[in-house]
């Protein structure tokens, strides 16, 4: 079994050399053969350079896409690698890397894809505003009405996938707020996704990526996203 | 329409159609585009030269006035224009994501 676990860092020059060392220790310490692959989406601050600096695997994007189009540039590389797991994971620190052998584990026992949630099972003290867990909360609701599967973190981006699912992702992975409809997309092409609890921290430097103001376009833009999906039936 | 008028929006349509001859030698303009250009340009002119047929047309669908059919279309087609525009950027977008990505794996193997 070949891991990869794929980190997409877009202006993450203070956090990405801790993350990559923090996951360093958990690959070295693994029964998996896990490798991984930083994809520096186009940063306009030093994340490559730490990156070369440390001798990081790293994946220059010439031109900054989007955290969609890095995603998936990560799972386009495992395609021609022949990794049989992929594993996203965030370079911003925020995911637990003691939590990636429980996803290979969850692969493993059959399941095609496997979410690292923070809301099955309080593990960490992980706080979100009110108005975005409604947001995740209406985000469910029409995935189950869409899929009939329940789904509680839809936003979560750490997750794995095996090869069923690197195949899929090559072919069409989302490019604007990826993840819910990434889910869907599996879902309705017939794919087992499970959930399983994981722990995630506070970002240490920087702001997430999305912000306050958009999220009256970020819930229109999944929603209907989903629904079209939907209308696909799912197709690629 | 009296004529002078007539001649002198002659002469506008003339110079446009020559701007857009120009750029699609230049290879500056696709053909596809070209011609739906000349082709909205040539509907124009026509409208010029006869002006009592859109006079004929308005009425017959219930214009109040001619201008406003005119003005109803050039919206119409302006909006078809500007979708057909974003088609093509997103499918663009699409290509040169998939470009990206493709160049920037081959470098990274390449320094492997």
């Amino acid at each position: 079994m070949k891991v990869l676990v794929i980190i997409p860092a877009y202006n993450e020059e203070l956090n990405i050399k801790n993350t990559v060392d923090n996951l360093k220790k958990v690959i070295k310490k693994s029964k998996y053969n896990i490798d991984y692959v930083v994809i520096n989406d186009g940063s306009t601050d030093n994340t490559l350079k730490v990156c070369n600096d440390n001798k990081f695997n790293v994946i220059n994007l010439i031109e900054n896409l989007g955290i969609g189009g890095a995603v998936q540039t990560g799972y386009k590389y495992a395609l021609e690698n022949n990794y049989d797991i992929a594993i996203q994971f965030d370079g911003d620190g925020q995911h637990d890397e003691n939590y990636i052998e429980d996803l290979i584990k969850s692969i493993e026992s059959g399941n095609d894809f496997v979410i690292g949630s923070r809301f099955i099972k309080k593990l960490s003290n992980f706080t979100s505003t009110k108005s975005r867990q409604l947001g995740i909360k209406i985000i469910s609701s029409i995935i189950k009405f869409t899929t009939k599967k329940k789904i509680y973190d839809t936003t979560s981006g750490f997750r794995a996938g095996n090869r069923k699912v690197i195949e899929i992702f090559s072919k069409y992975y989302p490019q604007e707020y990826p993840e819910p409809e990434s889910v869907v997309v599996l879902l309705l092409n017939g794919l087992k996704v499970d959930e399983i609890p994981v722990n995630m921290r506070e970002r240490k430097y920087g702001h997430s990526s999305i912000y306050l103001h958009k999220n009256i376009y970020y819930m229109i833009s999944v929603c209907l996203s989903i629904i079209f999906t939907k209308l696909e039936r799912g197709r690629l | 329409m009296n004529n002078r008028l007539q001649l002198f929006l002659t002469i506008i349509i003339f110079i446009q159609i020559y701007f857009i001859i120009k750029r699609i030698r230049r290879k500056k303009l696709s053909i596809r585009f070209g011609i739906l250009w000349i082709f909205f340009t040539l509907i124009m002119e026509f409208g010029i030269l006869f002006p009592k047929f859109i006079f004929y047309i308005s009425d017959f669908f219930g214009f109040e006035a001619a201008s406003n059919m005119i003005l109803i279309l050039f919206i119409f087609f302006l909006f078809y224009v500007s979708l057909l525009l974003s088609i093509r950027i997103s499918k663009q977008n699409d290509q040169i994501k998939t470009l990206v990505q493709e160049i920037s794996i081959l470098k990274k193997e390449k320094t492997k």
